[in-house]
């Protein structure tokens, strides 16, 4: 019986100790996080168009709020997430068989519906654009030219616009 | 009556050393971490921020020189031995479904290191060791270096201060996330450190 008292008697001191050491742990704890969203893409409907211009025509002006023959696109990216919006407002067009060149302005308008007619002007820097509840935003792009010291012939250029999550 | 005490005695005695062989040459000093603290706290307020990733860009890595660094002050000639242990998926908006759901959760990799040699620098780190989820290091409050020795610890008197013998080592925590094809929004998830005298 004394025996199994000391047994016991060691037994407990190991226990202590056990749980002594326990609680003599500090702790600490680190948050992390990520916000995911969709990669943006831009889907180009129509690309803009001129027709043929007529002789002694000075100006080629493309409404993008009201001319079917402005430029169409849709941003695709996370629903409800912001973004900014920028392009180079003007570009140098060239002319394909020949020097010539053209100095095109470009004027873009957009909406958060498909409706062109009650899109609004954007500047060339826009800050805190959302996309709409299903991810998409709808851009139509325009601009002018002065033809008044343009060569005859057929003109090429490129439209550079730059959406990135904020 | 005398000769069975005798016994019981001898019998102690007996333990007594038998339990003191099995730790030869090794001074626990567990036991008197009452005596001496440790404490672990941020050195910054932001917490291990991926940011804003975009959808099935892969794998995604905080370096070790970005990662988040928490300070460690305890006596510096002791061990401690330090355990960061993280969860395996950050989940969207905490839901904890997510768990079994790989549309709403992400991957994560753990990694940690420490610096203790007196200077908060990530290239003066040790890497720790582990798995994805688990790092383990035991290491000095204050690397000894090639200098000699110190003196031995000061035993414990009336009016003893240990804080008087503390230093800080650094602990950095970094890591990589997969990211897959999920839903969009905020993930989130938490790592645990714990740490104690050797």
């Amino acid at each position: 019986m004394r025996y199994l008292t000391l047994l016991l008697f060691f037994s407990i001191l190991g226990l202590n100790k056990a749980n002594a050491q326990e609680a003599d742990k500090v702790s600490a704890f680190v948050s992390i996080s990520a916000d995911v969203v969709q990669s943006i893409e831009l889907i180009t409907v129509n690309s803009m168009t001129f027709g043929n211009t007529q002789p002694g025509q000075r100006e080629i002006y493309v409404n993008p709020i009201n001319d079917v023959n402005a430029g169409y696109m849709i941003a695709v990216g996370t629903p409800g997430a912001e973004f900014r919006l920028d392009y180079f407002e003007q570009r140098v067009l060239t002319q394909t068989n020949g020097d010539g060149t053209l100095t095109f302005t470009y004027e873009i308008s957009a909406n958060d519906v498909e409706d062109q007619a009650s899109s609004e002007l954007l500047d060339y820097e826009n800050r805190n654009i959302i996309f709409n509840a299903e991810g998409r935003f709808y851009i139509w792009v325009g601009g002018r030219v002065n033809l008044e010291n343009a060569k005859p012939g057929n003109y090429e250029g490129d439209f550079t616009i730059e959406i990135d999550y904020i | 009556m005398k000769l069975t005490k005798l016994k019981y005695c001898l019998l102690a005695l007996l333990l007594s050393i038998s339990f003191a062989g099995i730790k030869a040459q090794e001074i626990d000093f567990g036991t008197y971490s009452s005596v001496y603290s440790v404490t672990i706290s941020p050195l910054s307020v932001s917490d291990l921020e991926f940011g804003t990733l975009i959808n099935s860009e892969g794998m995604v890595n905080i370096p070790l020189s970005s990662s988040k660094v928490l300070t460690i002050e305890g006596v510096r000639y002791l061990d401690v031995i330090v355990t960061v242990t993280a969860e395996q998926y950050l989940l969207l908006d905490d839901n904890l479904a997510c768990e079994t759901d790989p549309s709403c959760r992400l991957e994560f990799t753990l990694n940690a290191a420490y610096a203790n040699r007196g200077v908060n620098s990530t290239g003066q780190a040790t890497v720790m060791t582990g798995t994805q989820l688990v790092q383990n290091g035991q290491f000095q409050i204050r690397k000894r270096g090639n200098a000699p020795p110190g003196p031995p610890p000061t035993p414990v008197y009336e009016g003893y201060n240990p804080a008087l013998f503390n230093d800080t080592a650094y602990l950095y925590i970094y890591g990589s996330v997969d990211v897959g094809d999920i839903d969009s929004g905020a993930y989130s998830s938490d790592i645990t450190v714990m740490i104690s005298y050797d």
